[in-house]
């Protein structure tokens, strides 16, 4: 175990996971917002996040804003995609075909050029500095819109190694609103009902259960009680829904469309969560902090991300969930155009991309450019600012009039000098 | 390569001169007849250059296209003249993406270029505008990664990004084909020139008889590839014949993660006969990154030249039998290639400026956005 790593973080009991989440409910959910009825038909809205995060930084060179032979270009090729004109690079040929139900945005011009400070800052949304942590756009959303009919819990990270309840994720918004994080795609131990009960033995203990509740919630406030109980029913439903999280049993054509791979596997798990009414799948993937020989690096993990993310967004079209999910795949930050002496590219907020799909988007739009080097973007660019007030308004949610309410401060949603991108949404 | 001992007294290289570039390059090797470098670059071109004797007695002697020197300042002292000039030529052109590998028939004034677009091209390479003898511009789909010729002057070997391992006859007809499983990073000939080596991005080597189509024997150099996370890392660059060809060594970096790429070089012997491993060296720390070129020297020595993190550069000079370099040169950034001129008292690397990385913009005087640039550097090997 990583002594810099707190015990809590590397397992999540179903204990621990009722416990973090009934403090969710009792505190939650319709408080912290000036408008309890907006947020109330926010709530009723079954819109889904998928968001991709590959942490580190994939180059925009080698993906969605190649630049073939220029200077900084690169050795890949590119090809056509299904938007007449555009062209992603050779690496992501299943991302081309899907090119009509993406939107790209090319002229993403951040501040932060370090991961320290910059992973934090991109997934804040980099508002204007209030004095208080801003939460995670997941976080964000868990608050605003809360779980969906599903029960589900509202803010799920699939990701690479260990898991548990990050709740360093919500900010000013307190620790409830954090991520359930399932390590290595798996669910928290002791989540599933234990081999040597029976399904009768099952229903028996709850049926128990139910009557300490009753007599519990005679003697307590309304919000408490039901809240509790919204918990344990959410876990149920988990627990009702273990193929959520086992891909053996998906068809074979299905696990080599995503990839066998680590990714592609944890997007399946993602898949299957937004099918089972997850309200946000946050799906990460590390190491794409590619300093040192870029190119051989790209070649390895791109196709590895085009397979899986183009499965996902071919699957979520023809199941109709895109049509009310909002998908995006991005990083910290892009990589330099200039190719360092380990052939590598370092970080580079100044000019990048980030690719969206899904509901209140432009399908097929390529939004903004860079120069002919990919040095700068032409025209204005966008910072994190203006994205998020992209996705909230993509979403359904007015990020100019809905503010948070953080113990009587108001606070605004995303950075209240930005404007969502208009040639974005539809 | 001859079996001769190198002299147990070996006299350090000296660096004659740097030449400077405007660009990254991949590759350079001197031609059989000495008289040019030819340079693969980062930006589909060729780059040449006429390598021109300057006359002893001569204290200046004025190049073509060589900027007028600034009178020296009193007292100053002035730097040793190089004996030796490279004099640029026109760059040849037509290329795509990065022109990765060149190489030189032994006999004719033919020069082979490969390009990561999977482009072959055989251009005659004397005069100010020659013309492809011939080019292919599919001859992979994609990046080649390596380019090479047999000692005879028969056969030119390919691999790519594609998994395929061509043989080609030196007038462009293709001999032979073998699809492999996996990117094919290296390739080349044995010294009879009927079987190639090539070796896989999982650090799997095996030889081929191009000619019978038969697979020939496997060398585990799997120590050269490391799954990190998502990423297959793949540390194998070379496949160097030596010994007559009873030796193989398998060259580049033993992963220690992908990303930042760090792991040190590697080099790796080989039986040929057998496939049995010999000798396994490992050069620096994890900073030092790969073994990308060698060079084998008649006195039975190996120029070795490697890359790692931005700065981190060597030349060594290893014996086989030996279980370290003899001598290490430090002093170039990054360094990628290494070539001996045929008269073996000369070699020219191809390394890269300093500080060539850092995060975001760089704060330039008038706010431009420089590239990185790769000098050629020439040294001297004295007479031990």
């Amino acid at each position: 175990m990583n002594p810099l790593c707190k015990p809590w973080e590397h397992a999540t009991s179903r204990r621990q996971f009722l416990g973090a989440s009934a403090g969710a409910l009792a505190f939650g959910a319709l408080g912290g917002l000036v408008s309890p009825q907006a947020a109330e038909a926010m709530r009723k809205k079954e819109k889904q996040v998928l968001f991709v995060w590959l942490d580190g930084g994939m180059s925009q060179l080698e993906s969605w804003d190649p630049k073939p032979n220029t200077e900084f270009g690169g050795p890949f090729r590119t090809i056509k995609t299904t938007v007449p004109g555009t062209h992603f690079s050779e690496l992501m040929p299943q991302c081309a075909k899907q090119a009509h139900r993406l939107c790209v945005v090319r002229n993403i011009a951040t501040k932060d050029n370090a991961h320290s400070s910059g992973v934090a800052r991109i997934q804040r949304g980099d508002p204007k500095n209030r004095g208080v942590p801003y939460p995670f756009f997941g976080s964000a959303i868990a608050k605003l819109m809360g779980p969906t009919s599903s029960k589900l819990p509202p803010y799920v990270w699939v990701k690479p190694g260990s898991g548990g309840f990050k709740t360093e994720d919500a900010g000013f918004l307190g620790p409830k609103y954090g991520s359930l994080a399932f390590g290595d795609g798996k669910p928290p131990e002791d989540l599933l009902r234990h081999a040597s009960l029976t399904a009768d033995e099952d229903e028996e203990r709850n049926e128990l259960r139910e009557v300490f509740n009753r007599r519990y919630a005679a003697q307590r406030r309304p919000a408490y009680t039901e809240a509790s109980s919204f918990v344990f029913d959410t876990a149920r439903e988990l627990m009702k829904r273990e193929h959520i999280f086992d891909t053996s049993k998906l068809p074979a054509k299905d696990l080599d469309r995503y990839g066998r791979t680590e990714l592609g596997q944890h997007m399946l798990v993602a898949r299957n969560m937004l099918e089972a009414g997850v309200r946000f799948v946050k799906v990460g993937s590390y190491g794409w902090d590619t300093h040192g020989d870029n190119f051989n690096a790209s070649a390895s993990l791109v196709p590895k991300f085009d397979r899986a993310f183009a499965s996902i967004i071919e699957d979520l079209a023809a199941s109709g969930l895109l049509e009310h999910t909002l998908v995006v795949a991005m990083s910290e930050f892009g990589r330099t155009p200039r190719i360092n002496g380990h052939v590598g590219r370092d970080h580079w907020p100044e000019a990048w991309s980030i690719a969206m799909a899904g509901c209140g988007l432009k399908a097929g739009a390529v939004v903004g450019a860079t120069n002919d080097k990919g040095t700068d973007v032409k025209d204005k660019g966008h910072d994190i600012g203006a994205v998020f007030h992209t996705w909230f308004k993509a979403l359904g949610i007015d990020s100019k009039e809905t503010e948070y309410d953080n113990n009587g401060q108001p606070l605004p949603l995303a950075h209240d000098e930005m404007e969502a991108i208009k040639e974005a949404l539809v | 390569m001859s079996d001769a001992k190198p002299a147990d007294k070996f006299v350090p290289p000296k660096e004659f001169k740097m030449f400077p570039n405007d660009r990254q390059l991949c590759v350079a090797r001197f031609s059989p007849c000495g008289n040019f470098l030819a340079a693969g670059a980062m930006e589909g071109t060729v780059r040449r250059w006429r390598v021109v004797e300057k006359p002893k007695a001569a204290v200046e002697v004025e190049l073509p296209d060589e900027p007028k020197k600034k009178p020296a300042a009193k007292n100053a002292k002035a730097p040793p003249e190089s004996p030796v000039e490279l004099v640029p030529q026109p760059h040849l052109t037509g290329f795509n993406g990065w022109v990765q590998n060149v190489a030189f028939h032994p006999k004719d004034k033919v020069l082979y270029a490969a390009d990561t677009w999977g482009r072959l091209t055989a251009i005659a390479y004397e005069g100010d505008a020659p013309k492809p003898r011939w080019e292919n511009a599919a001859a992979h789909d994609g990046w080649i990664r390596k380019l090479a010729i047999s000692a005879d002057g028969q056969h030119l070997a390919t691999c790519g990004r594609d998994q395929f391992v061509r043989v080609w006859t030196t007038a462009g007809k293709l001999v032979a084909e073998h699809r492999h499983t996996d990117d094919v990073f290296a390739v080349a000939f044995a010294p009879e020139g009927k079987v190639v080596a090539f070796g896989d991005e999982k650090g799997r080597v095996k030889t081929w008889d191009f000619g019978t189509k038969q697979a020939g024997r496997e060398f585990d150099a799997s120590a050269l590839y490391k799954l990190s996370r998502l990423q297959d890392v793949c540390g194998l660059r070379t496949l160097t014949f030596i010994e007559g060809g009873k030796s193989l060594l398998v060259g580049g970096c033993e992963p220690a993660g992908g990303g930042f790429l760090e792991g040190a070089p590697m080099l790796v012997k080989f039986d040929t006969a057998t496939g049995k491993k010999q000798t396994e060296w490992k050069f620096g720390a994890a900073k030092d990154g790969f073994v990308l070129d060698v060079a084998a020297h008649p006195a039975g020595y190996l120029i070795l030249v490697t890359s790692g993190q931005p700065g981190s550069g060597k030349i060594m000079f290893l014996r086989p039998g030996d279980k370290e370099p003899f001598f290490t040169h430090t002093s170039v950034a990054n360094v990628h290639s290494v070539t001996l001129h045929p008269d073996n008292r000369r070699f020219a690397v191809v390394a890269m400026n300093k500080a060539s990385n850092g995060n975001g913009r760089p704060k330039t005087a008038d706010g431009s956005y420089p590239g990185n640039t790769s000098p050629v550097h020439l040294f001297e090997i004295p007479v031990s």
